[in-house]
């Protein structure tokens, strides 16, 4: 029973960091793919929407390609600073955040850009600079999309397995998240510790729900 | 030109533009020359023929493809010399149509929005002097601590405006100011913008439909259709009594 407190904290850590990650990375690419303009515009939000669709062990496959031993990011990191990505805990946060990624660009960009162009306006007319304008205006009006967004992003992360096993392998206590303890215990024929490791899973996703439902768009704010 | 123009000397507003705006429908040739020496102007004419556009480039939210804008002989814009001040920097109030009041903030907020340039909004309960001053002129002192959504149109209005003036701004663009309001509402509304205005002696340009205020606030009438200023009436008298208070 031990181990399913370890795997449920690692899987905490892992969706926390993800959701972090994503919280600066998906918002400032979703601001960009909202405010400006520029060619390949659609191709890229396409590409980075990718991982909402392709199944996990193909991402798993791509993220092993670039951050593996011989890939190009992981070979750079292994020479200069004797860092190895896959197999460990830092793997599993890169896998959790490319999967839930597209997750907070998508409802981020659409809270962008429900947003009454006169407020931007206004706010710069009224002497903010464009960061200013982000930080006071856009931001703040666009905080009920996003927090739903980054909500889902970290369900999400929290029920990762294809690809965090392909990345970072299945190590208790550094890279075995609740979703691959759940696999391994009903492998070893442990259903006693599976009961429980599903059940934590599924009362998690359910309180994430409950709580994206307060923020969808048409109801009061509490 | 008058001569009750030219006595004052200065150029109030010039602007001198060109722009082709590309759009869903098609594209919109903007050509709005004229330029006054008097404090009070009225652009007039139907809707989508360019008065908004004309203000935004005024405020520096449109950037014209060629021309030249200046109001009181500072030059904002000019594209043979390369100016383009941003519009942070061009100190011009502007009253949008729908006042653009920002919904998460109260209505001390909004007001003292424009003091501080951080990228912290003023706090709620932080009393800024230079905001208490205008919440109590237009009277709204005791609407502080509400939120946009809690007020009456004409409490947004006075916000709104209040908002604009707390920076002390050096002209003031109004679009539609009165469209949102009940008649009765927009008698006493305009009352109290024509006599801030000459307190203050702000020069101002309103955009509107309604031929009330072109009668209050006309010294100078600038009629805007497809884009194209059609016709500059400037009436001597109301501009003699304005510079002289």
């Amino acid at each position: 029973m031990e181990a399913a407190w370890v795997a449920l904290s690692l899987s905490l850590k892992v969706a926390g960091w993800a959701t972090l990650l994503n919280a600066v990375l998906g918002i400032g690419v979703a601001w960009a793919l909202a405010r400006l303009r520029f060619p390949g515009r659609d191709l890229l939000d396409a590409l980075l929407t990718l991982p909402m669709v392709l199944p996990p062990t193909v991402l798993g496959y791509y993220l092993l390609v670039l951050i593996g031993r011989n890939g190009p990011i992981g070979a750079f990191l292994q020479q200069h600073f004797g860092i190895t990505l896959i197999f460990s805990f830092t793997g599993a946060v890169i896998a959790a955040t490319v999967v839930a990624f597209p997750l907070v660009m998508k409802s981020a960009r659409a809270a962008f850009e429900t947003i009454d162009p006169q407020f931007e306006k206004a706010a710069r007319v009224l002497g903010l600079s464009p960061l200013a304008v982000f930080f006071r205006v856009t931001l703040p009006l666009a905080r009920r999309g996003i927090l739903a967004g980054l909500l889902l992003a970290f369900a999400r992360a929290l029920g990762e397995f294809g690809a965090t096993l392909m990345v970072a392998g299945s190590i208790p206590g550094r890279t075995q998240t609740l979703s691959i303890a759940v696999y391994e215990a009903v492998q070893a024929g442990e259903d006693a510790t599976a009961n429980v490791l599903v059940v934590i899973v599924s009362a998690t996703c359910v309180a994430v729900l409950v709580a994206v439902g307060r923020l969808a768009p048409g109801r009061s704010p509490a | 030109m008058t001569s009750a123009h030219q006595d004052h000397g200065r150029e109030t507003f010039v602007v001198d533009i060109e722009s082709t705006l590309h759009g869903r429908g098609g594209s919109f040739a903007l050509r709005v020359h004229f330029s006054t020496t008097s404090r009070r102007l009225v652009m007039r004419g139907p809707s989508g023929s360019g008065k908004s556009l004309t203000l935004q480039a005024i405020a520096g939210l449109l950037r014209p493809q060629k021309g030249r804008i200046a109001v009181l002989d500072r030059c904002l814009y000019d594209s043979r010399s390369g100016i383009d001040v941003p519009a942070r920097e061009r100190d011009i109030g502007y009253l949008f149509q729908d006042y653009a009041l920002f919904p998460h903030l109260t209505v001390r907020q909004n007001v003292a929005f424009g003091l501080a340039r951080t990228i912290f909004n003023p706090l709620a309960s932080v009393r800024d002097p230079r905001a208490e001053r205008w919440l109590e002129t237009l009277g709204i002192a005791a609407l502080g601590d509400r939120y946009p959504h809690q007020l009456s149109g004409g409490q947004r209005q006075r916000t709104a405006l209040a908002r604009a003036l707390a920076r002390t701004p050096r002209a003031l663009l109004l679009d539609e100011p009165f469209a949102a309001l009940d008649p009765a509402l927009r008698v006493r509304l305009r009352d109290e913008l024509d006599s801030l205005q000459r307190r203050l002696g702000l020069p101002m340009i309103l955009v509107t439909h309604d031929e009330a205020d072109v009668e209050r606030f006309g010294d100078d009438v600038v009629e805007i259709e497809a884009g194209r200023v059609r016709l500059h009436e400037r009436r001597g008298a109301n501009a003699s009594l304005t510079e002289a208070a």
